[in-house]
This record gives C-alpha cells, structure tokens and sequence, in this order.
C-alpha cells in the first residue's frame, strides 16, 4: 500500500512545530498549543485534545486545505488517551459524594479529539480512535493507509499523547502530538505531495514489542524528519524507518522517498 | 465490497459464560440483569456475568485486569478456530482488532484507592500491562499466537463495530487473510457513576423502545469474529457503513442525521436495498433522545414494517462489546432464522413509528443490519447476509 504525504503537523510543549523541533529550537512562549477550536469546545478541551487540533490545523495548511473545508475520515491513535480527565475522575469517585462530573466523564473517552475535531469543524466523515502500546504510531499508519486503499481520498492522521501521571507509573513522558495528512496516490491534491509512504511492514521473525514505553508516539519523530528530507533533497535515496522505540526491538518499519523524479518508478 | 465470510464466533456476557447458553437465553427472552456488583450509592441493575470470569493463566498474570480476564475468557472457544485460521494463513497473515472503552480502568481504580488509603500502589500494580490498551492487545496477542497487526479501537460505544469495519479494510487492502475481531469491557465505577451523573442510568431494569424507557442498564462482556477471506461460513459481513455526527459529545443528532448516513452507506456498500434488510438489531440502549434519532432515521429509509430490536435489556449497554455482542445476535438471526423479542419494550413507544416484536418472531431471515453509536457522534451499521 502506497500514500503520499501532503502536509505534517507537530506540537510539543516548547516545540511549536516541526521547523523548531528540526532546529532543535526551545520557544518559550509555546507551554501551550493555541486555541484552534470555537470557544464552547476550547474551555473543556484537555492537552490531548487542543494539541490533536494544533497539528491537524498545521497539517491542513501545509496542504494547501482548511479543516472546515474538507470531509476528512480521521484516525486518531493514542496509548493512554485521555489520561488527566481520567485522573480527575479518579479522585473525584474516592471524593465524600463520589460524584463524577458528566462533562468530565464524556470528554473521558479515547475519541473524545476525534470527537471534538468532528464537531468544531463539522466534519461528518468517519472518525476512528485507535491505541496499540509502543506499535501505536505504525497502526495508526495501518488504519490510515488501508483507509485510502479501500476508499481512496484524504485521510488525517494523529498521534498524540499527554504526560503520564506521577501517581500510577515512575515513566516520563513529554506531551506530543503529530499530524500525517495523508492522501491516496490518484486523490485529486491541492499541492504535490512532500514524500510518498511505501512498504509498511512488520520486520520478519520478531512477533511482540514489550509494553513498556513511556512515549510511544515519538516514535514517529524520525518519520517526520525523513518525509521533511525527501520533499527537501528529492534526489535523497528510500529512507527505511523503524516505528519504534530507541530500547526495543523494531517491528513496524515504512519507506519514505521523494514524490518526485526516477524514485517513482520502483 | 467483497463479502467476508465468519467462519467462527463467540460471545460471554450476563446471559451466559459460553456462547450456546448466551444464544439460548436470548431466544428464551430471558434476562440476564442482576444488582450491581460495584458498591455505588444508587440502584444500578447490571448485566452481570452468571460466574465470573476465571483468572488469568500464570503466564498472563502480569496483565490482569477485570477487563483482561473477560477478554481472555471470550477468547478461549475461539482458540482452535484461530490456530487453523493461523495454520492456513500464517501468524503474520492474521490479525487482531479489540474494541473496548475501558480496558484496565477498573483494576487502575482499585490501584488508586490502595494509593490514597495507604501511601502506595499495590506491589503487582502495572500501568503499562494492566492499565493501557497496549497491556490488553498484547495479552491477546500472547494467547493468540497472532502476529499481524494489532491494535485496539475505542470510540466509545461503537469501539467493536468500528473494529468489524476495520478488520473488513484489513482484508480488502490485502495487508492480512484474517482477523479476529471482537469488543470487551467490564464494569468500573468511573462508567456507572459517570452514566448517573449524565442522568441516563435506569434504577430498573432496562426498557428500550417502551414509552415506560427510565434509561440504561451498563452489562460487563466479549464478544469476538473471525473475519476470513475466504472460507466455509453460513454468514458473511456484506456492509460496512461508518459516520460522523458532528453534533454534540453525548447526544445524538435529533434527527438521526449521522444515523442515516451510517445506514445508508452501509447499504451501498452491499450494493442492497433498504427493502432487502428483514431485521435491524437498533443500538437503542434505552434513552429517549437516542429512540427518537434513531428512529426516525429507520423510518425515514426503512418505513415501519421492518421488525426493530433492540438487545440491551438482555445484556445491559456492553459499551465497548457491544457492536461485537450484537454482531453476534445478528449473525444467530440468519443461521437460526428467529428474531429475538425486543425485551422491555412492551408497552412499545408510540411516538416511534416502528415495528417493534414484543415476542420472539419464527421467520428465516437473509439480511441483517445492526447499528452502534457512541459518545463523539461515532456512527457505525453492519450489514450481514445469508452467504447461501
């Protein structure tokens, strides 16, 4: 199965956007994603949430398309989700009246950015929510690219995770979250694809990946840097990526290669 | 699309711990709704598993969690079916989609209280087994033997419908020969009291579809498909539809707008008829804003002679397992030709224009159409036919 890239989005806290991470530039101002969503939705959004729609929103404009545009099918995949509203319920169900609050509990779900995004900018084409441990990043590609195989178009691709809570785990994790625009290779584009994805495939003879990964989305930083270097060198050779963490075993890995010139051949 | 056969099946939930009891209960119109088992200051009838769900063999222990241990529990009668489908196929060949909402939810709940009544986690507490999707997905992928892709979909109530349309693409795109597929949750005081703070939670059993509806019962359960590409099977997966409310977070559309969508596309998608579909398996789990959307999306493409089910005031809202519950019920329907009684329902809502069975109809049935919604405005219909 083989998509082009269209447009990439990503946000960290202090890292803007895939220009500061590539400069490996710390802005200061940026503890916080912006507002991108209509102020009824932006009050209740969580981190996850306001960060899926920053990269969405950068993704988007890279390709040339406005979200509230375009009937985009998402998939959205994170490991832990929503994890601060549930650590809010948490305490609220050991509270004296273990009353749970109802906007809480319904922006707990794992599709709540999918949720959120469909709804601010009135997207009414499927939406899906996906997790997978440290292979999160490759099912997310999984999903997206069988989605354009079936059914052609564009699909917009999340990753994103918050931190991890200090109570339940010793991990670390920096928030993140990153955007694929992805479209299917005949998809009527407003602009040339940055790079095209090939060949996602688990490495033979490894079957499992262990669980314990603190930021399994960042994996899918060096995905980013290598579509960035085949739209920016198109003479750059297939880079093969490994959707993996650094202290684990590879699994998934793609290639990605210019859209342009003798590299479309193959 | 091309019809993918289910050449195998299973279910555990309040009506029974093994698939024939489960399909027994529901043709005998028994309920299988008991008092909560959580402690909660409110009434809370709940679908209950009759015994429950044994512990996890020592090598899975790591992973246990209430929802894992119903997972693994579903799971186990498909087992041989899986070793052949992954004899014929190869390991990497097959693949795993669960759909569920709450995965370790429950055992991190019990971990918290530890923590805040004695300064610490429990000892054997592990976020990332037992707590994260992650733990869950590579707990079945250890039981299984699977090596292909495998993930978990969780959009909510529709989370294992979802997976269904996931595992079709799966095979339609070529990446893999089979999928097991399937849902689970089990029961967590976040859900109950968060389904009572939103008001929607019924102190009775349940009634879906009657004007004497109070709300919705929450049901633990697993329920599981094995999707192949080809293969000996009475039934097959012939549609898959899939939408976007774009309405609201926990309501649904008033007018069913994504609903129809859904329907509609799953319809296309099958190249049938809404006039082909003898018996919709309705999402309805017992809320008057969801009978009302859905119903009039139903009437609106079906008319009012179709019979019109909904399943929930068997099992309770299995959440997480309930597109996979029901895919289930549906794919019993046609195998078996009867259509359950639409339990509860009696004295049936007369502001839905709909034809709701109050009693169980003896009736060959070639095409079934059940439908998931959910939180986030996720719409999800499965179409499944009679492979003869």
């Amino acid at each position: 199965v083989r998509v082009c890239v269209l447009g990439v989005g990503l946000w960290m806290p202090g890292t803007p956007d895939i220009v500061a991470w590539r400069a490996g530039a710390v802005i200061a101002d940026a503890a916080t994603p912006p507002a991108r969503l209509p102020a009824r939705l932006q009050r209740r959004a969580s981190l996850l949430i306001s960060m899926a729609a920053e990269v969405a929103t950068q993704a988007a404009a890279q390709a040339g398309l406005a979200l509230s545009d375009a009937q985009l099918p998402l998939v959205v995949g994170s490991a832990y989700g929503e994890l601060a509203t549930t650590m809010a319920i948490l305490r609220e169900v050991e509270s004296e009246d273990g009353v749970v609050s109802p906007t809480r509990f319904q922006s707990s779900v794992h599709n709540s950015a999918a949720g959120y995004l469909s709804i601010a900018f009135g997207n009414q084409a499927p939406a899906t929510s996906i997790a997978a441990g440290n292979d999160t990043v490759a099912m997310v590609l999984v999903e997206a690219m069988t989605l354009l195989a079936c059914q052609g178009g564009l699909v917009l691709a999340i990753a994103a995770d918050e931190g991890l809570p200090a109570a339940l785990t010793s991990g670390k994790a920096t928030p993140l979250a990153a955007a694929l625009l992805l479209a299917a290779p005949d998809a009527t584009t407003p602009r040339a694809p940055l790079a095209v994805l090939d060949d996602l495939r688990p490495e033979p003879g490894i079957a499992g990946s262990g669980v314990e990964t603190d930021a399994p989305c960042s994996t899918i930083l060096p995905l980013l840097n290598a579509i960035l270097t085949a739209a920016e060198r198109p003479e750059t050779p297939p880079q093969s990526i490994t959707l993996a963490p650094a202290l684990h075993t590879p699994v998934w890995s793609l290639s990605v290669r210019s859209s342009l010139g003798s590299w479309d051949a193959t | 699309m091309v019809p993918v056969p289910v050449t195998a099946y299973a279910a555990v939930n309040a009506l029974g711990t093994a698939t024939r009891d489960v399909v027994s209960a529901l043709r005998a119109g028994r309920a299988g709704l008991r008092p909560c088992p959580l402690a909660l200051p409110f009434e809370a009838p709940t679908g209950v598993l009759p015994t429950r769900a044994p512990r996890l063999p020592p090598s899975l222990a790591a992973f246990d969690s209430p929802t894992t241990r119903l997972a693994v529990a579903g799971l186990d009668e498909l087992l041989p079916a899986i070793g052949r489908a992954r004899a014929r196929h190869g390991a990497a060949r097959v693949a795993l989609v669960v759909g569920t909402t709450t995965a370790g939810l429950a055992r991190t709940e019990e971990a918290h209280r530890h923590l805040t009544t004695t300064g610490a986690l429990p000892a054997d507490y592990d976020f990332h087994r037992q707590h994260s999707f992650g733990g869950l997905v590579e707990a079945l992928r250890r039981m299984t033997g699977i090596a292909g892709p495998a993930y978990v979909v969780s959009t909510a109530c529709s989370a294992s419908a979802k997976a269904v349309g996931a595992a079709q693409r799966l095979l339609q795109a070529g990446i893999v020969d089979a999928v097991v597929v399937g849902g689970v949750d089990g029961l967590a005081q976040t859900t109950l009291r968060g389904f009572h703070s939103l008001e929607i939670l019924s102190p009775e059993p349940c009634r879906p579809l009657s004007r004497e509806r109070r709300g919705i019962n929450i049901g633990e359960g697993a329920a599981y498909l094995l999707l192949e590409r080809e293969g000996d099977a009475a039934v097959s997966l012939l549609g898959v539809g899939e939408s976007s409310d774009a309405h609201h977070m926990s309501a649904p559309h008033p007018e069913g707008r994504g609903a129809r969508l859904a329907m509609t596309q799953a319809l296309q998608s099958a190249g049938r008829a809404a006039r082909d579909v003898d018996y919709i398996n309705a999402h309805s789990p017992g809320t008057r804003l969801n009978d009302l959307s859905e119903g009039q999306a139903i009437t609106e493409l079906f008319g009012a002679d179709v019979p019109v089910v909904s399943t929930k005031g068997y099992t309770g809202h299995l959440l997480g397992a309930g597109g996979a519950t029901e895919a289930v019920f549906s794919i019993v329907a046609i195998e078996q030709g009867w259509i359950p009684a639409s339990l509860g329902a009696d004295p049936v809502d007369a502001e839905l224009r709909i034809l709701v069975p109050t009693t169980r109809l003896e009736r060959p049935c070639r095409y079934v159409l059940s439908n998931s919604f959910a939180f986030g405005g996720s719409n999800v219909s499965l179409l499944f036919g009679s492979a003869a």
